[in-house]
């Protein structure tokens, strides 16, 4: 394993890094090793009290998860009657660009969202942003 | 800007995998390397006197521009399985590129890790739609009966589950990340398909079923230990992990499965 950091690497060091990834990781097709496969299945059942918690809710596959990257930050979590939502939002030129990670991996969790102009809908709940103008 | 939990480990080990893949990743380090990417999320560029994290950027400069022409792309291929690997490189590159082209590339020491989050999560993103497509024609041209989200359209792609057959939701994987995001809660849908292999046995298809689900279409099973599973294949065997039953059998076998199943509901 290489001694020098990431972020200590040249621009042109670090672009070499990457030239290779890229080359190797388009030229097999995501397969997983059988026992990486088998570890990490055990896994899922092995601490069923010991949630660490997820530096986000972005969850699911890595494919759905970059895909709610798109959507950008939503934490919804369901205590007995109430949900907390938690969004982040960031100006971006003339638009509010609300950060939304979507959950689709739990059936506890998850939430429906539809979003539809100025309007977001989290299961039940519609949320409507009004812009100070 | 990083996070502060963002430590020299993660950086270590994100490196060896951008280098040799996840083979170079131990047992141990590979928590180490999805919280790293995860991590990521949150970090910050200054682009003018804005700052950005990651994530904005991955939308505005990968997901943005590439994402549903890459699908659309993929869509129209005559052979997915063969024609992919191309397609994702080709993206690739022109991600780097516009990173480049933006200035975001060379922005200090985050603009090397900026690259790596966006070519990884680009990686899943392209990998897990290439298979999903692959899958679902395979699922068509096998005639199964079955209603798949639209991946032509954003919203529907977000969808809970990928697809439904029997009435059972499932997932199409390719990445071991949902088993990660998984752990502790068990799995929320009735069937994944996924694909392993395991050494000379190339492109193992496999169903992992919630014992429900197979109940549905109904099968023997044989009693086995986890990393027995492929030997024992094509014979659905039933595991058990902590208590909890699980069946994993061969995609084969499980399409030929439903497939009976459909003709004798249908038919």
């Amino acid at each position: 394993m290489s001694e020098k950091l990431i972020t200590e690497m040249s621009a042109e060091e670090f672009a070499e890094v990457i030239e290779t990834f890229i080359t190797r990781e388009t030229q097999r097709v995501g397969e997983v090793d059988a026992p990486l496969f088998y570890e990490a299945l055990e896994d899922i059942f092995a601490q069923p009290d010991q949630q660490t918690p997820q530096p986000s809710l972005m969850e699911d596959s890595s494919r759905v998860m970059a895909e709610s990257m798109a959507r950008a930050a939503l934490s919804a979590a369901a205590a007995g009657n109430e949900t907390l939502v938690t969004l982040e939002a960031q100006v971006v030129g003339q638009a509010l660009q609300l950060n939304l990670d979507v959950d689709n991996s739990s059936s506890q969790v998850a939430p429906y969202i539809n979003i539809q102009n100025n309007q977001i809908m989290i299961n039940n709940v519609r949320v409507v942003i009004n812009l100070a103008t | 800007m990083l996070p502060k939990a963002f430590d020299n480990q993660h950086q270590r080990v994100i490196l060896a995998y951008l280098r040799q893949g996840q083979l170079a990743v131990t047992a141990a380090e590979r928590p180490k390397l999805l919280e790293g990417f995860d991590l990521l999320h949150h970090a910050y560029l200054f682009v003018g006197n804005q700052r950005y994290s990651f994530r904005m950027l991955y939308t505005l400069h990968v997901d943005e521009p590439f994402a549903a022409a890459f699908i659309t792309q993929l869509l129209q291929m005559k052979e997915v399985a063969r024609q992919q690997e191309a397609l994702r490189a080709t993206y690739a590159r022109q991600i780097v590129e516009r990173l480049r082209a933006e200035g975001l590339s060379v922005q200090g020491a985050g603009a090397n890790l900026l690259l790596a989050y966006c070519l990884y999560f680009w990686e899943a993103f392209a990998t897990g739609y290439a298979f999903e497509v692959e899958i679902l024609r395979d699922l068509t041209q096998s005639g199964i009966n079955y209603q798949a989200h639209d991946l032509r359209n954003r919203q529907s792609r977000l969808s809970a589950y990928d697809l439904r057959v029997l009435g059972l939701h499932g997932d199409i994987k390719t990445s071991l990340y949902f088993l990660h995001t998984q752990r502790g809660r068990g799995l929320a849908h009735d069937f994944y398909i996924t694909r392993i292999y395991a050494g000379e046995q190339q492109r193992t298809l496999v169903v992992m079923l919630q014992l429900d689900a197979w109940a549905q279409i109904d099968g023997d099973t044989l009693a086995a230990l986890l990393r027995e599973v492929t030997q024992l294949f094509p014979t659905p065997v039933q595991v058990e992990i902590d208590g909890k039953k699980l069946v994993i059998t061969a995609y084969a076998v499980w399409k030929a499965k439903v497939l009976r199943r459909q003709q004798g509901i249908d038919g």
